[in-house]
C-alpha cells in the first residue's frame, strides 16, 4: 500500500516539476517532428517474417522506435527494455542483465539481431547490456510462444533488433558523446579520471541510387561503481567494451538486394585483485556476427529470401587458479519465401538448418548440435474485419526428440475502433549445452554436477574410485535423453484505438510449461557432498494480465502507462502447500507451523505487480525535449530464507521499488543538441539485495549530426 | 503452545481414565512425565583437511559430540549415547558404523526416522516400524540438503533446518524422543542477520551450534508423547 501511494505522490510531484520549465519556454512555432507524426502505422517484421502493420497484429507485440530510444538516451539494450510494459530487468550472476518475459526466464526469450540468433549465454541468461542501441532503427517484441517461427528457445517470446540503414541520399553521420559521474565508486584505481563513464557513438553512412552503406562504431568505459563502501572491492568492477558494425546493401532492383554485415563486440571487466595488487586481469568478452541476405523479388505476388549467418562468442577469464573460457559457435542457412496470391492472404515458407557448437573448460568433449527445420505459416484475412495467422514448424535435432510447435492466431475488428484478438501456440526450448555435457567438480566444497550425457560415464568412474556412498537413482535411467522443455501459450486481449487521441491495450495470458530441465542430487559422495544432474523434473505455469495506455495530451504530450500482474507458480509445490506439507517458523527459537496454500508467493524473482509510466514533450519547433519515465517492481523473493525451499509468505523478500529517470535536450546549432539527464533520479538502492541498480546518475550529452 | 497443553491435558486425561477402567488388575506404577527440555548452542564442529595440491577437500574428522536424551547433557561414555553431531552429521546410538572417520561404535538398540507433514507440537505416536539405524548402506539421518533435517542455500551458503521436519528417536535403552531443530548458528539467530564472507567462508555466528527441541518419554514401551 504504502509503495503505491508514494508512487503516486512522486508521479504529482514530478509531473509539477516538469510543467514548470516547459511553460517557460515560450511560444509554438509550426508543426514540426512532434509526436503527432509518429501515430503513423509502424511495421513490425518479426510477428510473421513478413512486413506487418503493427496496428492489426492478432498477437500481444510492442515496437520501440528509434526515435523513443534516442529521446530516452538509452545507452543499452537493457535501458531500453526496462521500461516496456510486460519486460523485467532480472540480473544474474556475474553482473549481466536478462529479461524476464510472461514471467519465464531470460533463457526462454529468443534475442535475434535483424533475424538471427544471438548467441552466448551465462547459465541461460542473455546479457542485454551486450547491445549497444546506438546503431538500431527499431526493437521489436512478441510476447508468447513463437516456436512455430523461430524453434528453439522462443518459449517465452521473442526480441529482435533491427540495425539501422541510411533513410536520406548522401553521406550522413553523427557523433554523440556522453559523460557520466557514478555516485559512487571505489578509490583504489579510476582508469578514466573524472569522467567515471563515458559513452560514444560514431555512425558514418552513404546511399545512392545501388549502394547503402553503413559504419558505426560504439565505445563504452566505466569505472564501475561501489554500494559498499567499507567491503572490499567495488559493487561492480571497472569495465568497457567496444561494438563496430559495418553494412553494405547493393538494390538491384527496389525489392530486390543483397546486404551484407558484419558486428564485432568486445568486452572487459577487471577482475577484483586480491588486497595489495593493483591490476589483476581481465575477463574478456569477444562476439562476431556476419550475415548475408538476398532478397529475390520474383514477381509482385513471389519472393524469396536466402539468408546465411555466423556467430561466434567467446568468453575468456586468465587463470586464478585454472582458467576459465567458453567458446560458442553457430552458422545457419536459411531459404524462405513469400507467396501473396491476392491482398487477403499471405504464405510463408521456410526451410533451413542450424549448426552449433561449444568449446569450454568444465565439459566432456566437444559437444555439437545439427538442427534442420522447416516452417510453413498462412496469414490470411478471409472476412474483412477478420484476420488469421496459422503457423507450423518442425525442428528435427541430433541430442533430443523432434519437435512440431504450432500457433494459432485470430483478430476481429468489431469497428475501426475495437477489435478483439486471441492467439494459442507452443513453444520449446532444447536442452543447452550445460545441461547435456557439463563435467563440474567444485574444489573448494567437493560437489560435482554432470550434464545428462555424461553422469551416467563420470558416477561409474567415481564408483571404481570408492568414492560413491550411495546412488539415489539407477543409472539406465539417464538412458533416454533429456525431453525439451515446452510450453502452451494462450493469449486473449482487446484493443481500442480513438485514432490520435488514445489507445489502450489489455490482454491476459497464460503459459503452461512442463519438463523443465533442473538440477536433483543423482548419488552421495563419501565427503558427504553430492552429485547433481539434470532431469525434467518440474511442471510451472505463469498467468496474468496486462495493460498499456497511450494517451496523447494535444501535439506536444503524449502520455503512456503499462501494468502487468503476475501470478508465477510451481504446480507440485502448490499441491504440496494444498496438503499442508509445508511448515514455517517465525524465529528460530520457535516451533513450526503448517502453512496454506494462500502462503505459497510463487517462483523466484517474480514481482506480482509491476508498471511504468511515460511522460514525453517535445516542442513543436522541434527545439527542446524532455520526458520522465517511472518504472515499479513489486516486492520479490530471490530466494527461501526460512529453510521450506519454497517462497512463502513468511521468508525475506526484496522491498518494492520506483526508479525515475527524467531527460532534458535542447537544439543548440543546426547540427547539435545537448542533452543532460539523470537516471534514479531519488538515488533508490538496495545494497544488499540489488547490486545492479548504481544509485543517482547524472549524465551530459552532446549530438552532432549532418 | 495452548494447543499443545490442551492436547497434552487431554492425552493424560484419557490415560487416567483408561487406567481407572482396568480397576480389577493390579495398580500400574505411576507414570512418568514427559520430559520437555530445549538444548542451546551445542558446538559440535568437524575438521576438514584439504590437499595441498589441489585445495580439493579430503573426509572430514573430528569427535562427535554425543547427547543423552534422559539427562540433556553432553556425554563422553561410549555407550550411554542416543544421538551424536558433528556438522550437520547426526548419527543414531544404534544400527553400525558407516565408514566415517572417528565414528563412535553403536552399542546401543537406538533407531530414528525423520516424521514430515506434522507440527512438532503435534506428532503425538511414535511408529515403530519406520525406525531406522545407522549402517554401511548410510545414516538414518541422510546428509545432503534436503534429504534429511536440513537445506542449504547456495546463494546465502547457510544451513537452515527444514520447519515441519522432527526426528523421532528411539533412545540406546529403548525409550523415545521427539527432536525439531531450530537453527545451526550461535544463538539461535534470525537467518537474514547471519552474514557469510564469500571469500573466506567465515560466519558472522559460528556455524556448527545446534539449539534443538525435544521431548523425552521415559516410560518403558510408552509410544505417545
Amino acid at each position: 500500500m504504502t509503495d503505491s501511494k508514494r508512487f503516486l505522490k512522486l508521479l504529482f510531484w514530478i509531473v509539477a516539476l516538469l510543467v514548470c520549465p516547459i511553460y517557460l519556454i515560450g511560444q509554438k512555432h509550426e508543426l514540426k517532428d512532434s509526436l503527432d507524426m509518429e501515430s503513423l502505422d509502424e511495421i513490425i517484421v518479426v510477428a510473421t517474417r513478413t512486413k506487418r502493420e503493427f496496428s492489426s497484429l492478432p498477437l500481444p507485440a510492442l515496437v520501440v522506435s528509434k526515435k523513443e530510444i534516442d529521446r530516452t538516451n538509452s545507452l543499452r539494450l537493457s535501458d531500453v527494455l526496462d521500461e516496456q510494459t510486460g519486460l523485467v530487468m532480472v540480473p544474474d550472476f556475474g553482473g549481466v542483465m536478462g529479461v524476464q518475459m510472461q514471467g519465464l526466464d531470460s533463457q526462454y526469450v529468443s534475442i535475434l539481431i535483424d533475424g538471427s540468433p544471438l548467441i552466448g549465454r551465462s547459465a541461460g541468461t542473455f546479457d542485454l547490456n551486450r547491445i549497444s542501441v546506438g546503431n538500431i532503427a527499431q526493437v521489436e517484441i512478441v510476447k508468447g510462444a513463437s516456436s512455430s517461427l523461430y524453434g528453439n528457445e522462443a518459449l517465452a517470446g521473442v526480441i529482435n533488433i533491427i540495425t539501422d540503414f541510411p533513410e536520406k541520399k548522401g553521406l550522413g553521420g553523427f557523433l554523440n558523446l556522453r559523460a557520466g559521474n557514478p555516485p559512487t565508486y571505489h578509490p583504489y584505481h579510476s582508469n578514466f579520471g573524472y569522467l567515471h563513464t563515458f559513452d560514444a557513438n560514431l555512425g558514418i553512412q552513404y546511399r545512392n541510387g545501388k549502394h547503402d552503406i553503413r559504419g558505426y562504431l560504439n565505445n563504452l568505459f566505466s569505472d564501475g561503481y561501489d554500494l559498499n563502501p567499507d567491503q572490499y572491492g567495488n559493487t561492480v568492477e571497472p569495465y568497457g567494451s567496444t561494438t563496430a558494425e559495418a553494412k553494405w546493401r547493393y538494390r538491384f532492383t527496389d525489392d530486390s538486394f543483397l546486404s551484407l554485415s558484419g558486428r564485432y563486440f568486445n568486452q572487459w571487466q577487471s577482475l577484483r585483485p586480491p588486497p595489495g595488487i593493483a591490476n589483476y586481469g581481465f575477463s574478456i568478452t569477444d562476439e562476431f556476427n556476419l550475415n548475408a541476405k538476398l532478397q529475390l523479388t520474383f514477381s509482385s505476388k513471389w519472393k524469396g529470401f536466402f539468408d546465411g549467418y555466423i556467430s561466434r562468442y567467446l568468453f575468456e577469464e586468465p587463470p586464478r587458479s585454472e582458467g576459465n573460457y567458453f567458446d560458442q559457435n553457430i552458422s545457419r542457412l536459411e531459404f524462405r519465401s513469400n507467396y501473396e496470391p491476392n491482398g487477403t492472404n499471405s504464405l510463408v515458407f521456410g526451410t533451413g538448418l542450424t549448426f552449433e557448437n561449444i568449446e569450454r573448460n568444465d565439459f566432456l568433449g566437444s559437444p555439437y548440435f545439427r538442427a534442420p527445420f522447416v516452417f510453413g505459416q498462412l496469414d490470411s484475412q478471409p472476412l474483412k474485419d477478420f484476420n488469421l495467422i496459422l503457423g507450423i514448424r518442425a525442428d528435427w535435432h541430433n541430442e533430443y526428440p523432434s519437435q512440431i510447435s504450432p500457433k494459432l492466431a485470430l483478430r476481429y475488428d468489431f469497428n475501426k475502433k475495437f477489435a478483439i484478438r486471441g492467439s494459442i501456440g507452443t513453444g520449446y526450448k532444447a536442452p543447452d549445452f550445460r545441461q547435456l555435457y557439463f563435467n563440474f567438480s567444485n574444489s573448494t566444497i567437493g560437489y560435482s554436477v554432470f550434464g545428462q550425457q555424461v553422469v551416467a560415464q563420470r558416477v561409474q568412474e567415481l564408483e571404481e574410485e570408492g568414492r560413491i556412498v550411495r546412488k539415489n537413482v539407477p543409472l539406465s535411467e539417464f538412458d533416454a535423453p533429456l525431453k525439451a522443455e515446452s510450453s502452451v501459450n494462450i493469449n486473449l486481449g482487446f484493443t481500442f484505438n480513438s485514432g490520435n487521441l488514445y489507445q489502450f491495450n489489455v490482454n491476459v495470458f497464460r503459459n503452461d510449461v512442463k519438463n523443465l530441465i533442473e538440477t536433483s542430487a543423482v548419488a552421495r559422495l563419501r565427503n558427504g557432498q553430492q552429485v547433481f544432474s539434470y532431469s525434467n523434473l518440474e511442471s510451472v505455469f505463469t498467468q496474468g494480465l496486462e495493460v498499456s495506455v497511450k494517451y496523447s495530451l494535444g501535439q506536444e504530450w503524449r502520455f503512456n502507462a503499462g501494468y502487468q500482474l503476475l501470478y508465477a507458480r510451481d504446480l507440485r509445490v502448490k499441491d504440496e502447500f494444498d496438503q499442508g506439507q509445508v511448515f514455517a517458523r517465525l524465529s528460530p527459537s520457535q516451533s513450526a507451523f503448517s502453512l496454506t496454500s494462500k502462503d505459497y508467493f510463487g517462483l523466484y524473482n517474480r514481482s506480482r505487480h509491476t508498471a511504468n509510466i511515460k511522460l514525453f514533450y517535445v516542442h513543436s519547433g522541434g527545439g527542446f525535449d524532455a520526458n520522465i519515465r517511472g518504472v515499479y517492481r513489486s516486492q520479490y523473493g530471490l530466494f527461501d530464507t526460512n529453510g521450506n525451499k519454497y517462497l512463502d509468505l513468511y521468508d525475506d523478500f526484496v522491498d518494492g521499488f520506483v526508479t525515475w529517470d527524467i531527460s532534458l535536450s535542447k537544439k543548440i546549432l543546426k547540427f547539435a543538441k545537448i542533452n543532460v539527464g539523470v537516471d534514479n533520479l531519488l538515488n533508490y538502492t538496495n545494497p544488499s539485495q540489488i547490486s545492479s541498480l548504481p544509485g543517482r546518475l547524472y549524465y551530459l550529452t552532446l549530438k552532432l549530426s549532418i | 503452545m495452548t494447543k499443545f497443553n490442551f492436547l497434552f491435558i487431554f492425552l493424560i486425561g484419557s490415560l487416567f481414565i483408561l487406567t481407572n477402567c482396568s480397576s480389577d488388575e493390579p495398580a500400574d506404577p505411576p507414570l512418568l512425565e514427559t520430559v520437555t527440555k530445549k538444548i542451546i548452542d551445542l558446538h559440535a564442529p568437524q575438521t576438514v583437511e584439504r590437499n595441498r595440491q589441489t585445495g580439493a577437500p579430503g573426509d572430514p574428522k573430528g569427535e562427535f559430540v554425543k547427547i543423552n536424551l534422559a539427562t540433556g547433557q553432553k556425554t563422553d561414555s561410549a555407550t550411554e549415547w542416543d544421538i551424536a553431531f558433528r556438522a550437520t552429521t547426526i548419527l543414531v546410538n544404534g544400527g553400525s558404523v558407516t565408514g566415517l572417520n572417528d565414528e563412535p561404535a553403536r552399542t546401543g538398540q537406538g533407531g530414528v526416522y525423520i516424521e514430515t507433514g506434522v507440527t512438532f507440537s503435534a506428532l503425538s505416536r511414535v511408529i515403530e516400524t519406520n525406525f531406522k539405524q545407522d549402517s554401511s548402506n548410510g545414516l538414518a539421518v541422510p546428509t545432503g540438503s534436503n534429504n534429511g533435517w536440513y537445506n542449504y542455500n547456495r546463494e546465502t551458503h547457510l544451513i537452515t533446518p527444514i520447519p515441519g521436519r522432527t526426528l523421532v528417536v528411539r533412545t540406546h535403552d529403548g525409550k523415545y524422543a521427539k527432536v525439531e531443530i531450530l537453527s545451526y548458528y550461535k544463538g539461535a539467530p534470525d537467518p537474514k542477520d547471519v552474514k557469510v564472507d564469500p571469500r573466506t567462508f567465515q560466519y558472522s555466528h559460528q556455524a556448527d551450534t545446534y539449539t534443538f527441541n525435544y521431548v523425552y518419554q521415559p516410560n518403558e514401551g510408552e509410544t505417545t508423547f
